[in-house]
């Protein structure tokens, strides 16, 4: 009663509205609170982050899609072009130096060189680039596929729910492997079509517990009250469902960017990634290096001590976020 | 019981059916005239008499739906070619021999490694998964821990390149070339597929030890297990008899979950260590582009998978009542 007459403001004494600080503020502080909480988290996502720097994601992706809608503005520079100039020991991917083969660090070349006398160290800088560009990508398709799948049929149920299940059983039932390295093989491979074929097959399979959280949510009282204020299915999926859904979905793909990054070294070690100049981790290791690994080890060591660095930082990143993140943890420390 | 299994496998034909059309949409509808392009560039010459055979030979004539039939082996009910329903998985191109019979030879050896696999990441997973539980937040359970995320982190094609390396450097040993099969030299059999199956099992259990870690930690905080001490049961038989059997339950189904790694790695460790099974064969295929071949093993694979998660399924179904009944 005493709130009508106030004229619908609530003013309590002794209360005072929240102090919204900027958003930089607020950003530095939840970082703070991760760091302090999953140390181990933190520099892991800061590994994460080097990667998607050197892997060069972003101007990729920008020329790219300039590339393919015609603008012809000027290309956006490459970080590892930069490093190239910036440093003496960082050369372009294909250069080779057939005098300098399979030879041992030195301060020229720093973890050696390999076969035909390429630089190992910065191969596996430009390897980074498909690793990193291949996980982003595929998971950004897969997550999207995944969480449409997933929140329509846990929102409509009944027999959307059925047949879009259906759909997820044949993709379940296809073993991953065996499907990209028909498609890949048979199709020709490259960097664009990895992204697409990994994250378009991958995707189904990432609806599961999505919908199972959309049905959860879809119980609670909000949901109801949205479509007594009269709201859509779409408005209801987008504005209230996917908000709640998401932390599941940031979650799935931080785990899924390791496993990615593990299979794109594996079809690049069988020999369905890159097409040969380009330098892929797995490449590195596969079959035909193997020839020259007894001369030059490192060959054999280093490749994989890249993709072990990477997956295992996408992993520990995942933990924390999901301590973080997760609501039933949350409160727990 | 009953009703549930019948019921699971009622579900898996349907999803076998939607797998043939998958494949077919894949490499028939997406792209069938690059194919006979490609093989007929190997062949080095354009012959439109040449083209007309290929296509029939590969049954691209006719319209997408009767090739699809033909293929499926559902017109066979009204005059047609056999296929798939009967058995017919159809013919290679480049040795002109029956997939089917190439199969006979090849399924086992990759069973064979497979269940092998499975074997080692269960019994290397499960008790390393127990000791960190019982010396939870120990040196012990820090250690293997880190173990179970490096396993999950690393390669495991590059472990067994390592292997291959640095065993020819230090100890010249390298993997033997020739393969035998179980039934000629059971020793040298043994000799060729057990390291192959060691490694594949490793990836798997890398999530798996800190799965039963956590499982085994729940368990042990239920009252049952206070219960059975104060019985006055000893340590092992509570450990062994109540708190294990009950952790392993939630597990059968990451058993299931793992297959398709299981899977990738046989194909992967086919290659490398030269085993003469279906993931050698689905790779020469592909790279010869032997059409029939990559269809009908891409059907096998998924049949086969289809049919082991089913097991699993089930097996989980038989142990945890509670799926039974719901």
């Amino acid at each position: 009663m005493a709130v009508q007459e106030l004229g619908g403001i609530a003013e309590v004494e002794g209360w005072e509205a929240p102090v919204h600080k900027p958003w930089q503020v607020r950003l530095a502080r939840s970082l703070a609170n991760f760091a302090r909480k999953k140390p181990l988290g933190f520099v892991c996502g800061f590994v994460v982050i080097f990667f998607f720097i050197v892997g060069d994601v972003v101007p990729e992706t920008i020329n790219k899609a300039s590339r393919v809608a015609g603008i012809s503005d000027r290309p956006v520079p490459y970080v590892a072009d930069q490093l190239e100039q910036a440093f003496p020991w960082v050369y372009p991917f294909a250069q080779q130096d057939l005098r300098a083969r399979l030879q041992g660090s030195s301060s020229k070349h720093l973890l050696g060189t390999d076969a035909i006398g390429r630089d190992i160290f910065s191969r596996l800088l430009y390897g980074a680039r498909t690793a990193v560009m291949v996980s982003f990508g595929a998971v950004l398709i897969s997550m999207s596929i995944g969480a449409a799948i997933g929140i329509m049929s846990g929102f409509y149920g009944g027999w959307v729910d059925k047949g879009m299940y259906r759909i997820v059983d044949v993709f379940q039932a296809l073993p991953p492997l065996v499907v990209f390295i028909v498609i890949l093989g048979v199709f020709g491979s490259g960097l664009w079509a990895l992204i697409i074929v990994l994250g378009v097959i991958g995707g189904p399979i990432q609806s599961r517990l999505i919908r199972g959280q959309t049905i959860y949510v879809m119980s609670s009282p909000f949901i109801e009250a949205a479509r007594v204020v009269g709201c859509g299915d779409r408005r209801i999926m987008m504005r209230y469902i996917l908000p709640n859904v998401f932390h599941l979905i940031v979650l799935q793909a931080t785990f899924s960017l390791g496993f990615l990054v593990l299979l794109e070294a594996t079809l690049s070690f069988l020999g369905y990634g890159l097409p040969p100049p380009f330098p892929s981790w797995g490449q590195m290791l596969s079959l035909d290096g193997r020839q020259y690994m007894r001369t030059q080890p490192g060959l054999a060591i280093y490749p994989g001590v890249a993709i072990g660095i990477l997956v295992f930082s996408f992993n520990l990143f995942g933990d924390a976020l999901r301590d973080v993140l997760d609501p039933r943890l949350r409160g727990s420390r | 019981m009953q009703k549930y299994v019948a019921q699971r496998l009622l579900l898996a034909i349907p999803t076998l059916f939607m797998v043939t059309i998958f494949i077919f949409v894949l490499l028939r509808v997406l792209l069938p005239a690059d194919v006979i392009d490609l093989i007929i560039g190997e062949y080095g010459r354009n012959d439109p008499t040449l083209r007309a055979a290929l296509e029939k030979e590969l049954g691209l004539t006719g319209h997408l739906y009767s090739q699809y039939f033909d293929w499926v082996g559902i017109s066979w009910f009204w005059g047609g070619p056999t296929g798939l329903i009967q058995g017919d998985l159809g013919e290679s191109l480049h040795s002109g021999r029956p997939v089917l019979g190439e199969l006979k030879k090849r399924v086992p050896v990759s069973f064979e490694l497979g269940i092998w696999a499975q074997f080692t990441s269960i019994g290397f997973s499960v008790p390393l998964g127990v000791i960190a539980a019982l010396r939870q937040d120990k040196f012990a359970d820090y250690g293997l821990r880190s173990l179970g995320i490096m396993l999950a982190a690393v390669p495991n094609f590059w472990i067994a390149v390592l292997i291959i390396t640095f065993g020819s450097i230090w100890f010249n040993w390298a993997p033997p070339i020739n393969f035998q099969y179980l039934t000629d030299d059971p020793v040298a059999h043994i000799k060729i597929m057990l390291l192959p199956a060691l490694i594949i099992g490793l990836t798997p259990s890398g999530s798996l030890i800190r799965l039963v870690r956590t499982q085994m930690l729940e368990v042990l905080r239920q009252d049952y297990i206070r219960t059975a001490h104060a019985k006055g049961l000893s340590q092992n038989t509570v450990l062994y008899k109540h708190a294990l059997r009950n952790a392993l339950i939630p597990i059968v189904t990451v058993i299931g979950i793992g297959l398709p790694q299981i899977i990738a790695g046989t194909v992967i460790f086919e290659q490398i260590f030269i085993i003469p099974g279906m993931g050698r064969y689905l790779v020469d295929a592909v790279n010869n582009l032997d059409y029939p071949v990559i269809q009908g093993l891409t059907f096998v694979f998924a049949f086969l998978l289809l049919i082991s998660i089913l097991l699993v399924d089930i097996s989980y179904a038989f142990l945890d009542p509670r799926i039974r009944f719901s």
